[in-house]
Protein backbone atom coordinates (compact mmCIF):
# COMPACT_ATOMS: atom_id res chain seq x y z
CA UNK A 1 0.00 0.00 0.00
CA UNK A 2 2.89 2.33 0.87
CA UNK A 3 4.44 1.61 -2.53
CA UNK A 4 1.15 2.32 -4.25
CA UNK A 5 0.74 5.67 -2.50
CA UNK A 6 4.29 6.68 -3.43
CA UNK A 7 3.68 5.57 -7.02
CA UNK A 8 0.49 7.64 -7.20
CA UNK A 9 2.30 10.69 -5.79
CA UNK A 10 5.05 10.21 -8.39
CA UNK A 11 2.36 10.06 -11.09
CA UNK A 12 0.86 13.27 -9.75
CA UNK A 13 4.23 15.04 -9.94
CA UNK A 14 5.10 13.76 -13.41
CA UNK A 15 1.64 14.83 -14.60
CA UNK A 16 2.46 18.49 -13.93
CA UNK A 17 2.40 20.84 -16.91
CA UNK A 18 0.98 17.99 -18.93
CA UNK A 19 -2.11 18.41 -21.10
CA UNK A 20 -3.55 15.39 -19.29
CA UNK A 21 -4.23 17.62 -16.27
CA UNK A 22 -6.62 19.83 -18.22
CA UNK A 23 -8.15 17.10 -20.34
CA UNK A 24 -11.41 16.65 -18.27
CA UNK A 25 -12.19 20.37 -18.61
CA UNK A 26 -11.39 20.39 -22.33
CA UNK A 27 -13.42 17.23 -22.93
CA UNK A 28 -16.43 18.51 -20.92
CA UNK A 29 -16.28 21.93 -22.60
CA UNK A 30 -16.27 20.34 -26.04
CA UNK A 31 -19.32 18.30 -25.04
CA UNK A 32 -21.10 21.42 -23.81
CA UNK A 33 -20.66 23.15 -27.18
CA UNK A 34 -24.14 21.95 -28.39
CA UNK A 35 -25.66 23.56 -25.31
CA UNK A 36 -23.96 26.90 -26.00
CA UNK A 37 -24.85 26.69 -29.68
CA UNK A 38 -28.44 25.93 -28.75
CA UNK A 39 -28.65 29.17 -26.75
CA UNK A 40 -26.87 31.32 -29.34
CA UNK A 41 -29.22 29.97 -32.06
CA UNK A 42 -32.12 31.39 -30.15
CA UNK A 43 -30.45 34.81 -30.17
CA UNK A 44 -31.03 35.98 -26.65
CA UNK A 45 -34.39 34.35 -26.02
CA UNK A 46 -34.29 31.88 -23.16
CA UNK A 47 -35.46 28.44 -24.39
CA UNK A 48 -38.17 26.49 -22.64
CA UNK A 49 -37.06 24.16 -19.86
CA UNK A 50 -38.01 21.01 -21.76
CA UNK A 51 -35.78 21.94 -24.70
CA UNK A 52 -32.92 22.76 -22.38
CA UNK A 53 -33.15 19.35 -20.73
CA UNK A 54 -33.13 17.71 -24.18
CA UNK A 55 -29.93 19.62 -24.96
CA UNK A 56 -28.43 18.37 -21.70
CA UNK A 57 -29.28 14.81 -22.72
CA UNK A 58 -27.39 15.38 -25.97
CA UNK A 59 -24.34 16.46 -23.98
CA UNK A 60 -24.55 13.42 -21.71
CA UNK A 61 -24.99 11.07 -24.66
CA UNK A 62 -21.97 12.75 -26.23
CA UNK A 63 -19.98 11.91 -23.12
CA UNK A 64 -21.00 8.24 -23.28
CA UNK A 65 -20.07 8.06 -26.95
CA UNK A 66 -16.93 10.11 -26.50
CA UNK A 67 -15.58 8.04 -23.61
CA UNK A 68 -13.72 5.50 -25.78
CA UNK A 69 -11.86 8.27 -27.60
CA UNK A 70 -11.18 10.11 -24.35
CA UNK A 71 -9.84 6.94 -22.70
CA UNK A 72 -7.69 6.32 -25.76
CA UNK A 73 -6.31 9.82 -25.45
CA UNK A 74 -5.57 9.75 -21.70
CA UNK A 75 -4.09 6.25 -21.97
CA UNK A 76 -1.58 7.45 -24.58
CA UNK A 77 -0.73 10.57 -22.59
CA UNK A 78 -0.22 8.81 -19.28
CA UNK A 79 2.27 6.26 -20.68
CA UNK A 80 3.84 8.53 -23.27
CA UNK A 81 6.30 10.22 -20.90
CA UNK A 82 7.82 6.99 -19.68
CA UNK A 83 8.19 5.57 -23.18
CA UNK A 84 9.53 8.71 -24.83
CA UNK A 85 11.94 9.63 -22.07
CA UNK A 86 13.15 6.07 -21.48
CA UNK A 87 11.97 6.02 -17.90
CA UNK A 88 11.15 2.33 -17.53
CA UNK A 89 14.70 1.12 -16.91
CA UNK A 90 15.13 3.92 -14.38
CA UNK A 91 11.86 3.03 -12.63
CA UNK A 92 12.71 -0.68 -12.59
CA UNK A 93 16.04 0.09 -10.93
CA UNK A 94 14.23 1.69 -7.97
CA UNK A 95 13.16 -0.12 -4.80
CA UNK A 96 9.45 0.06 -5.59
CA UNK A 97 7.30 -2.79 -6.78
CA UNK A 98 6.40 -2.88 -10.47
CA UNK A 99 2.86 -3.87 -9.47
CA UNK A 100 2.46 -0.57 -7.59
CA UNK A 101 3.71 1.41 -10.59
CA UNK A 102 1.31 -0.28 -13.01
CA UNK A 103 -1.63 -0.02 -10.60
CA UNK A 104 -0.86 3.67 -10.03
CA UNK A 105 -0.91 4.27 -13.79
CA UNK A 106 -4.33 2.62 -14.08
CA UNK A 107 -5.61 4.46 -11.02
CA UNK A 108 -4.44 7.76 -12.46
CA UNK A 109 -6.30 7.22 -15.74
CA UNK A 110 -9.39 6.09 -13.82
CA UNK A 111 -9.29 9.35 -11.87
CA UNK A 112 -9.49 11.28 -15.14
CA UNK A 113 -12.30 9.03 -16.31
CA UNK A 114 -14.16 9.80 -13.08
CA UNK A 115 -13.42 13.51 -13.28
CA UNK A 116 -14.65 14.13 -16.81
CA UNK A 117 -18.40 13.37 -16.19
CA UNK A 118 -18.24 15.35 -12.91
CA UNK A 119 -16.77 18.27 -14.83
CA UNK A 120 -19.51 17.94 -17.45
CA UNK A 121 -22.24 17.91 -14.80
CA UNK A 122 -20.65 20.87 -13.04
CA UNK A 123 -20.50 22.83 -16.31
CA UNK A 124 -24.15 22.03 -17.03
CA UNK A 125 -25.08 23.16 -13.52
CA UNK A 126 -23.18 26.43 -13.97
CA UNK A 127 -24.94 26.87 -17.30
CA UNK A 128 -28.33 26.33 -15.64
CA UNK A 129 -27.58 28.91 -12.96
CA UNK A 130 -26.62 31.44 -15.62
CA UNK A 131 -29.89 30.76 -17.45
CA UNK A 132 -31.77 31.16 -14.16
CA UNK A 133 -30.18 34.58 -13.70
CA UNK A 134 -31.83 35.77 -16.88
CA UNK A 135 -35.16 34.09 -16.29
CA UNK A 136 -35.74 33.37 -12.59
CA UNK A 137 -39.18 31.90 -13.23
CA UNK A 138 -37.91 29.16 -15.54
CA UNK A 139 -38.63 25.74 -13.99
CA UNK A 140 -35.55 23.63 -14.70
CA UNK A 141 -36.30 21.05 -12.08
CA UNK A 142 -32.90 21.32 -10.41
CA UNK A 143 -34.57 20.82 -7.06
CA UNK A 144 -36.09 17.53 -8.25
CA UNK A 145 -34.27 14.58 -6.59
CA UNK A 146 -34.88 12.43 -9.70
CA UNK A 147 -32.67 14.72 -11.75
CA UNK A 148 -29.85 14.28 -9.25
CA UNK A 149 -30.40 10.51 -9.13
CA UNK A 150 -30.10 10.44 -12.91
CA UNK A 151 -26.90 12.49 -12.68
CA UNK A 152 -25.42 10.08 -10.12
CA UNK A 153 -26.41 7.09 -12.27
CA UNK A 154 -24.89 8.76 -15.29
CA UNK A 155 -21.67 9.34 -13.39
CA UNK A 156 -21.59 5.71 -12.13
CA UNK A 157 -22.12 4.38 -15.65
CA UNK A 158 -19.44 6.67 -17.06
CA UNK A 159 -16.86 5.77 -14.45
CA UNK A 160 -17.39 1.98 -14.60
CA UNK A 161 -17.62 1.92 -18.38
CA UNK A 162 -14.70 4.33 -18.69
CA UNK A 163 -12.56 2.15 -16.46
CA UNK A 164 -13.49 -0.89 -18.53
CA UNK A 165 -12.54 0.94 -21.72
CA UNK A 166 -9.36 2.52 -20.34
CA UNK A 167 -7.94 -0.62 -18.73
CA UNK A 168 -7.46 -2.80 -21.84
CA UNK A 169 -6.23 0.24 -23.77
CA UNK A 170 -3.72 0.91 -20.98
CA UNK A 171 -2.36 -2.63 -21.33
CA UNK A 172 -1.56 -1.88 -24.96
CA UNK A 173 -0.17 1.58 -24.27
CA UNK A 174 2.06 0.26 -21.50
CA UNK A 175 3.54 -2.54 -23.58
CA UNK A 176 4.24 -0.73 -26.83
CA UNK A 177 6.26 2.45 -27.10
CA UNK A 178 5.33 3.00 -30.73
CA UNK A 179 2.15 4.92 -31.46
CA UNK A 180 1.49 2.85 -34.56
CA UNK A 181 1.66 -0.41 -32.62
CA UNK A 182 -0.89 0.83 -30.11
CA UNK A 183 -3.04 3.12 -32.18
CA UNK A 184 -3.80 0.71 -35.02
CA UNK A 185 -5.42 -2.06 -32.93
CA UNK A 186 -7.04 0.47 -30.59
CA UNK A 187 -8.63 2.52 -33.39
CA UNK A 188 -9.71 -0.68 -35.13
CA UNK A 189 -11.31 -1.78 -31.87
CA UNK A 190 -13.15 1.53 -31.45
CA UNK A 191 -14.46 1.52 -35.02
CA UNK A 192 -15.62 -2.04 -34.61
CA UNK A 193 -17.54 -0.92 -31.56
CA UNK A 194 -19.30 1.92 -33.34
CA UNK A 195 -20.09 -0.36 -36.26
CA UNK A 196 -21.52 -3.04 -34.01
CA UNK A 197 -23.37 -0.52 -31.88
CA UNK A 198 -25.36 0.62 -34.92
CA UNK A 199 -25.69 -2.66 -36.76
CA UNK A 200 -26.44 -5.15 -34.03
CA UNK A 201 -29.56 -4.41 -32.06
CA UNK A 202 -30.98 -7.80 -31.15
CA UNK A 203 -27.76 -9.47 -30.07
CA UNK A 204 -26.13 -6.48 -28.46
CA UNK A 205 -26.38 -7.93 -24.97
CA UNK A 206 -24.28 -10.92 -26.05
CA UNK A 207 -21.84 -8.76 -27.96
CA UNK A 208 -21.55 -6.39 -25.01
CA UNK A 209 -19.66 -9.06 -23.07
CA UNK A 210 -16.78 -8.62 -25.50
CA UNK A 211 -17.20 -4.91 -26.15
CA UNK A 212 -17.63 -2.94 -22.93
CA UNK A 213 -18.50 0.21 -24.87
CA UNK A 214 -21.82 -1.33 -25.81
CA UNK A 215 -22.80 -1.74 -22.15
CA UNK A 216 -21.98 1.87 -21.63
CA UNK A 217 -24.29 2.83 -24.46
CA UNK A 218 -27.11 0.55 -23.34
CA UNK A 219 -26.91 1.77 -19.77
CA UNK A 220 -26.70 5.36 -20.94
CA UNK A 221 -29.87 4.95 -23.00
CA UNK A 222 -31.63 3.41 -20.01
CA UNK A 223 -30.77 6.37 -17.86
CA UNK A 224 -32.20 8.88 -20.32
CA UNK A 225 -35.28 6.71 -20.89
CA UNK A 226 -35.82 6.60 -17.13
CA UNK A 227 -35.72 2.78 -17.03
CA UNK A 228 -33.68 0.97 -14.42
CA UNK A 229 -30.19 -0.36 -15.15
CA UNK A 230 -29.88 -4.11 -14.93
CA UNK A 231 -27.04 -4.92 -12.62
CA UNK A 232 -25.67 -7.78 -14.73
CA UNK A 233 -24.59 -5.27 -17.34
CA UNK A 234 -21.86 -4.25 -14.94
CA UNK A 235 -20.44 -7.77 -14.84
CA UNK A 236 -18.67 -7.77 -18.23
CA UNK A 237 -17.34 -4.31 -17.43
CA UNK A 238 -15.86 -5.42 -14.11
CA UNK A 239 -14.52 -8.55 -15.80
CA UNK A 240 -12.80 -6.40 -18.43
CA UNK A 241 -11.19 -4.27 -15.73
CA UNK A 242 -10.03 -7.32 -13.76
CA UNK A 243 -8.68 -9.21 -16.78
CA UNK A 244 -6.82 -6.13 -18.02
CA UNK A 245 -5.21 -5.51 -14.63
CA UNK A 246 -4.18 -9.13 -14.15
CA UNK A 247 -2.80 -9.26 -17.69
CA UNK A 248 -0.83 -6.05 -17.24
CA UNK A 249 0.62 -7.15 -13.89
CA UNK A 250 1.47 -10.61 -15.27
CA UNK A 251 3.25 -9.08 -18.28
CA UNK A 252 5.15 -6.70 -16.00
CA UNK A 253 6.35 -9.62 -13.87
CA UNK A 254 7.15 -11.82 -16.85
CA UNK A 255 8.80 -9.21 -19.02
CA UNK A 256 9.28 -5.85 -17.25
CA UNK A 257 9.01 -2.70 -19.33
CA UNK A 258 12.29 -1.12 -20.39
CA UNK B 1 32.39 -7.97 -0.10
CA UNK B 2 30.08 -5.45 -1.81
CA UNK B 3 29.79 -7.19 -5.17
CA UNK B 4 30.86 -10.67 -6.19
CA UNK B 5 30.28 -11.95 -9.69
CA UNK B 6 31.50 -15.36 -10.76
CA UNK B 7 31.64 -16.79 -14.27
CA UNK B 8 28.84 -14.63 -15.60
CA UNK B 9 27.49 -15.32 -19.05
CA UNK B 10 24.87 -13.12 -20.70
CA UNK B 11 23.60 -13.56 -24.24
CA UNK B 12 21.44 -11.33 -26.44
CA UNK B 13 20.14 -13.96 -28.82
CA UNK B 14 23.25 -15.49 -30.37
CA UNK B 15 25.53 -12.63 -29.36
CA UNK B 16 27.46 -13.21 -26.17
CA UNK B 17 27.56 -9.95 -24.20
CA UNK B 18 29.42 -11.22 -21.14
CA UNK B 19 31.44 -14.41 -21.15
CA UNK B 20 32.90 -16.04 -18.05
CA UNK B 21 33.13 -12.61 -16.44
CA UNK B 22 34.35 -12.38 -12.86
CA UNK B 23 34.30 -9.28 -10.66
CA UNK B 24 34.85 -8.34 -7.06
CA UNK B 25 34.42 -5.06 -5.24
CA UNK B 26 34.74 -4.19 -1.58
CA UNK B 27 33.21 -1.37 0.47
CA UNK B 28 34.76 2.06 -0.04
CA UNK B 29 36.39 1.29 -3.38
CA UNK B 30 36.05 3.39 -6.52
CA UNK B 31 36.15 1.02 -9.46
CA UNK B 32 36.29 1.98 -13.13
CA UNK B 33 35.20 -0.40 -15.86
CA UNK B 34 36.91 0.45 -19.09
CA UNK B 35 36.33 -1.00 -22.49
CA UNK B 36 35.30 -0.20 -26.04
CA UNK B 37 31.67 0.13 -27.11
CA UNK B 38 29.83 -3.16 -26.93
CA UNK B 39 32.30 -4.70 -24.51
CA UNK B 40 29.59 -5.45 -21.95
CA UNK B 41 29.93 -2.58 -19.45
CA UNK B 42 26.26 -1.52 -19.48
CA UNK B 43 25.16 -5.16 -19.59
CA UNK B 44 27.02 -5.76 -16.34
CA UNK B 45 25.40 -2.71 -14.73
CA UNK B 46 21.99 -3.89 -15.84
CA UNK B 47 22.72 -7.26 -14.27
CA UNK B 48 23.62 -5.61 -10.97
CA UNK B 49 20.31 -3.74 -10.94
CA UNK B 50 18.28 -6.82 -11.78
CA UNK B 51 17.23 -5.40 -15.16
CA UNK B 52 18.74 -8.45 -16.83
CA UNK B 53 19.21 -12.08 -15.84
CA UNK B 54 22.44 -13.91 -16.50
CA UNK B 55 22.40 -17.19 -18.38
CA UNK B 56 25.12 -18.66 -16.20
CA UNK B 57 27.07 -17.70 -13.12
CA UNK B 58 26.18 -16.07 -9.84
CA UNK B 59 26.08 -12.48 -8.66
CA UNK B 60 25.85 -11.30 -5.08
CA UNK B 61 25.41 -7.66 -4.30
CA UNK B 62 25.35 -6.49 -0.69
CA UNK B 63 24.90 -10.08 0.45
CA UNK B 64 21.76 -10.45 -1.63
CA UNK B 65 20.67 -11.12 -5.17
CA UNK B 66 20.53 -8.30 -7.72
CA UNK B 67 17.19 -6.59 -8.27
CA UNK B 68 15.79 -7.37 -4.82
CA UNK B 69 14.31 -4.47 -2.95
CA UNK B 70 16.84 -4.49 -0.10
CA UNK B 71 19.79 -4.15 -2.48
CA UNK B 72 18.09 -1.63 -4.80
CA UNK B 73 17.37 0.57 -1.76
CA UNK B 74 21.12 0.87 -1.18
CA UNK B 75 22.09 1.47 -4.80
CA UNK B 76 21.88 4.72 -6.72
CA UNK B 77 22.32 4.29 -10.44
CA UNK B 78 22.33 5.98 -13.81
CA UNK B 79 22.15 3.63 -16.77
CA UNK B 80 22.93 4.71 -20.33
CA UNK B 81 21.46 8.17 -20.97
CA UNK B 82 20.02 10.20 -18.05
CA UNK B 83 16.34 9.34 -17.54
CA UNK B 84 14.61 12.65 -16.86
CA UNK B 85 11.17 14.13 -17.42
CA UNK B 86 11.81 16.98 -19.81
CA UNK B 87 8.76 19.02 -18.77
CA UNK B 88 9.70 18.97 -15.07
CA UNK B 89 12.23 21.10 -13.20
CA UNK B 90 15.25 19.66 -11.42
CA UNK B 91 13.47 19.58 -8.05
CA UNK B 92 10.34 18.03 -9.54
CA UNK B 93 12.41 15.32 -11.21
CA UNK B 94 14.06 14.60 -7.87
CA UNK B 95 10.67 14.57 -6.09
CA UNK B 96 9.33 11.99 -8.54
CA UNK B 97 12.43 9.81 -8.14
CA UNK B 98 12.24 10.22 -4.37
CA UNK B 99 8.71 8.82 -4.36
CA UNK B 100 9.83 5.99 -6.61
CA UNK B 101 12.51 5.19 -4.06
CA UNK B 102 9.67 5.15 -1.48
CA UNK B 103 11.14 8.16 0.32
CA UNK B 104 9.08 11.22 1.20
CA UNK B 105 10.71 14.22 -0.55
CA UNK B 106 12.39 16.65 1.82
CA UNK B 107 14.36 19.90 1.77
CA UNK B 108 17.39 17.67 1.33
CA UNK B 109 16.56 17.56 -2.41
CA UNK B 110 17.39 21.25 -2.79
CA UNK B 111 20.79 20.51 -1.22
CA UNK B 112 21.34 17.80 -3.81
CA UNK B 113 20.55 20.24 -6.64
CA UNK B 114 23.05 22.59 -5.04
CA UNK B 115 25.65 19.86 -4.65
CA UNK B 116 25.59 19.00 -8.37
CA UNK B 117 25.81 22.68 -9.28
CA UNK B 118 22.35 23.14 -10.79
CA UNK B 119 20.88 25.61 -8.29
CA UNK B 120 20.99 28.43 -10.87
CA UNK B 121 18.93 26.49 -13.40
CA UNK B 122 16.96 24.38 -10.95
CA UNK B 123 13.62 25.90 -11.92
CA UNK B 124 14.05 25.40 -15.67
CA UNK B 125 12.45 22.37 -17.29
CA UNK B 126 14.97 19.58 -17.82
CA UNK B 127 14.36 19.66 -21.58
CA UNK B 128 16.26 22.94 -21.64
CA UNK B 129 19.34 21.35 -20.06
CA UNK B 130 22.49 20.44 -21.94
CA UNK B 131 23.70 16.83 -21.82
CA UNK B 132 26.21 17.78 -19.13
CA UNK B 133 23.49 19.34 -16.97
CA UNK B 134 21.33 16.29 -17.47
CA UNK B 135 24.24 14.12 -16.32
CA UNK B 136 24.53 16.22 -13.17
CA UNK B 137 20.82 15.93 -12.46
CA UNK B 138 20.96 12.18 -13.06
CA UNK B 139 23.77 12.04 -10.51
CA UNK B 140 21.59 13.94 -8.02
CA UNK B 141 18.78 11.45 -8.69
CA UNK B 142 21.15 8.58 -7.97
CA UNK B 143 22.14 10.17 -4.66
CA UNK B 144 18.60 10.26 -3.28
CA UNK B 145 18.25 8.13 -0.17
CA UNK B 146 21.97 8.16 0.71
CA UNK B 147 22.90 4.99 -1.20
CA UNK B 148 25.95 2.95 -0.23
CA UNK B 149 26.83 2.05 -3.80
CA UNK B 150 26.71 4.34 -6.79
CA UNK B 151 26.62 2.82 -10.26
CA UNK B 152 27.32 5.40 -12.95
CA UNK B 153 27.30 4.59 -16.63
CA UNK B 154 29.75 6.93 -18.36
CA UNK B 155 29.14 9.83 -15.97
CA UNK B 156 31.60 12.17 -17.70
CA UNK B 157 29.87 11.77 -21.06
CA UNK B 158 28.71 15.19 -22.27
CA UNK B 159 30.45 17.15 -19.53
CA UNK B 160 32.55 20.15 -20.56
CA UNK B 161 36.13 20.45 -19.23
CA UNK B 162 34.91 22.35 -16.16
CA UNK B 163 32.24 19.72 -15.60
CA UNK B 164 34.77 16.89 -15.93
CA UNK B 165 36.97 18.62 -13.38
CA UNK B 166 34.00 19.14 -11.08
CA UNK B 167 32.98 15.48 -11.39
CA UNK B 168 36.55 14.30 -10.72
CA UNK B 169 36.77 16.34 -7.54
CA UNK B 170 33.32 15.24 -6.45
CA UNK B 171 34.12 11.57 -7.10
CA UNK B 172 37.39 11.83 -5.20
CA UNK B 173 35.68 13.34 -2.13
CA UNK B 174 32.37 11.44 -2.15
CA UNK B 175 33.62 8.04 -0.92
CA UNK B 176 34.85 9.66 2.30
CA UNK B 177 32.20 12.35 2.78
CA UNK B 178 29.20 10.21 1.84
CA UNK B 179 30.58 6.77 2.79
CA UNK B 180 30.04 5.69 -0.79
CA UNK B 181 31.48 3.06 -3.05
CA UNK B 182 31.48 4.05 -6.71
CA UNK B 183 31.39 1.76 -9.71
CA UNK B 184 31.53 3.60 -13.00
CA UNK B 185 32.27 2.98 -16.64
CA UNK B 186 34.19 5.28 -18.90
CA UNK B 187 35.81 5.67 -22.26
CA UNK B 188 38.28 8.22 -21.00
CA UNK B 189 41.22 6.27 -19.70
CA UNK B 190 43.15 9.06 -18.02
CA UNK B 191 40.01 10.46 -16.42
CA UNK B 192 39.16 7.07 -14.96
CA UNK B 193 42.74 6.66 -13.76
CA UNK B 194 42.52 9.88 -11.76
CA UNK B 195 39.35 8.81 -9.95
CA UNK B 196 39.46 5.04 -9.57
CA UNK B 197 41.61 3.02 -7.25
CA UNK B 198 40.78 -0.18 -9.09
CA UNK B 199 40.37 -0.78 -12.81
CA UNK B 200 38.65 -3.49 -14.81
CA UNK B 201 39.38 -3.81 -18.51
CA UNK B 202 36.60 -5.44 -20.43
CA UNK B 203 36.66 -6.54 -24.02
CA UNK B 204 34.21 -8.73 -25.93
CA UNK B 205 32.47 -9.57 -22.67
CA UNK B 206 35.64 -10.88 -21.00
CA UNK B 207 37.61 -9.30 -18.20
CA UNK B 208 41.13 -8.75 -19.56
CA UNK B 209 42.46 -7.14 -16.43
CA UNK B 210 41.30 -6.43 -12.90
CA UNK B 211 43.55 -4.75 -10.38
CA UNK B 212 44.88 -1.51 -8.98
CA UNK B 213 46.25 1.27 -11.15
CA UNK B 214 49.82 0.44 -10.12
CA UNK B 215 49.25 -3.15 -11.13
CA UNK B 216 47.91 -1.92 -14.48
CA UNK B 217 50.90 0.32 -15.08
CA UNK B 218 53.15 -2.63 -14.11
CA UNK B 219 56.94 -2.64 -13.71
CA UNK B 220 57.50 -2.09 -17.41
CA UNK B 221 60.11 0.59 -17.68
CA UNK B 222 62.42 0.55 -20.67
CA UNK B 223 65.75 2.08 -21.58
CA UNK B 224 66.38 3.05 -25.17
CA UNK B 225 70.08 2.83 -26.01
CA UNK B 226 72.02 3.63 -29.17
CA UNK B 227 75.61 2.31 -29.04
CA UNK B 228 78.48 2.07 -31.52
CA UNK B 229 77.77 -1.69 -31.85
CA UNK B 230 74.17 -2.51 -31.19
CA UNK B 231 74.19 -6.32 -31.82
CA UNK B 232 77.18 -6.87 -29.54
CA UNK B 233 75.74 -4.60 -26.88
CA UNK B 234 72.56 -6.70 -27.00
CA UNK B 235 74.57 -9.90 -26.46
CA UNK B 236 76.40 -8.25 -23.62
CA UNK B 237 73.21 -7.20 -21.89
CA UNK B 238 71.70 -10.65 -22.41
CA UNK B 239 74.74 -12.22 -20.75
CA UNK B 240 74.19 -9.86 -17.80
CA UNK B 241 70.60 -11.00 -17.40
CA UNK B 242 68.76 -8.13 -19.13
CA UNK B 243 66.09 -8.56 -21.78
CA UNK B 244 67.03 -6.36 -24.73
CA UNK B 245 65.48 -6.16 -28.17
CA UNK B 246 66.58 -4.24 -31.27
CA UNK B 247 64.02 -1.87 -32.72
CA UNK B 248 64.64 0.95 -35.24
CA UNK B 249 68.45 0.79 -34.85
CA UNK B 250 68.18 1.09 -31.08
CA UNK B 251 68.26 -1.25 -28.14
CA UNK B 252 65.17 -1.45 -25.93
CA UNK B 253 66.09 -2.85 -22.52
CA UNK B 254 63.42 -3.87 -19.99
CA UNK B 255 64.50 -2.78 -16.55
CA UNK B 256 63.53 -1.15 -13.30
CA UNK B 257 64.34 2.59 -13.03
CA UNK B 258 67.10 2.00 -10.49
CA UNK B 259 68.89 -0.43 -12.88
CA UNK B 260 69.59 2.29 -15.48
CA UNK B 261 72.97 3.18 -14.02
CA UNK B 262 74.11 -0.47 -13.97
CA UNK B 263 73.17 -0.90 -17.65
CA UNK B 264 75.06 2.17 -18.85
CA UNK B 265 78.08 1.10 -16.76
CA UNK B 266 78.11 -2.32 -18.50
CA UNK B 267 78.18 -0.58 -21.90
CA UNK B 268 80.95 1.82 -20.88
CA UNK B 269 83.12 -0.87 -19.31
CA UNK B 270 82.87 -3.05 -22.43
CA UNK B 271 84.40 -0.20 -24.47
CA UNK B 272 81.43 0.62 -26.71
CA UNK B 273 80.41 4.23 -27.23
CA UNK B 274 77.05 5.16 -25.76
CA UNK B 275 75.51 7.56 -28.32
CA UNK B 276 72.03 7.90 -26.86
CA UNK B 277 70.26 6.87 -23.66
CA UNK B 278 66.57 7.62 -23.01
CA UNK B 279 64.30 6.21 -20.30
CA UNK B 280 60.87 5.14 -21.65
CA UNK B 281 58.16 4.73 -19.06
CA UNK B 282 55.16 2.94 -20.50
CA UNK B 283 52.01 5.01 -20.08
CA UNK B 284 48.65 3.79 -18.93
CA UNK B 285 47.52 4.08 -22.50
CA UNK B 286 50.37 1.84 -23.69
CA UNK B 287 49.39 -0.76 -21.14
CA UNK B 288 45.74 -0.45 -22.07
CA UNK B 289 46.47 -1.11 -25.71
CA UNK B 290 48.94 -3.84 -24.85
CA UNK B 291 46.21 -5.67 -22.93
CA UNK B 292 43.23 -4.84 -25.10
CA UNK B 293 44.91 -4.80 -28.50
CA UNK B 294 45.40 -1.86 -30.85
CA UNK B 295 41.87 -2.21 -32.31
CA UNK B 296 40.42 -1.04 -28.97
Amino acid sequence: MKDFLHAVKAEWITGRRNFLRYSPIVFATILCIPLFLFISERSGRVPPAGLLLEAVKVCMTGMVYGLPMYCFFIGILSFDNEHKQQQWKHINAQPISGTAIILAKHFYTWCYVALSPITLLALILVFFFVVKLFQPDLALGIGNPMIWLTAIKFWAVCIIAGMAIASPLNVMFSRFASYAMTAVPAVFFLFLHFLLAYMIEETRMLVSIFFPWLNCRIMGQNIYAGTSIKMWWFLPLVAWIAVSLVLNLYLQKKKPLY
Amino acid sequence: MLITANNIQVCYGKKIALNDFCFEMVQGETVAILGPNGSGKTTFFRLLLGLLKQKEGRIEIMDGLPGVRSSLAMIGATIEMPSLYGHLSAIENLQATSHRRCIEPSKHLADLVDEVGLSDVGKLPASKYSLGMRQRLALAQALIGEPELLILDEPANGLDPAGIRWFREWALNAPASRKLSILFSSHILNEAAQIANKVVLLKDGKDRFMGTLDELKGPNHQLRLVTSDIPRSQELLHSNGFKATIENNALLVDCEPEQSAAITRIIFESGYDLLECVRLDSTLEDRYFAIMGEAS
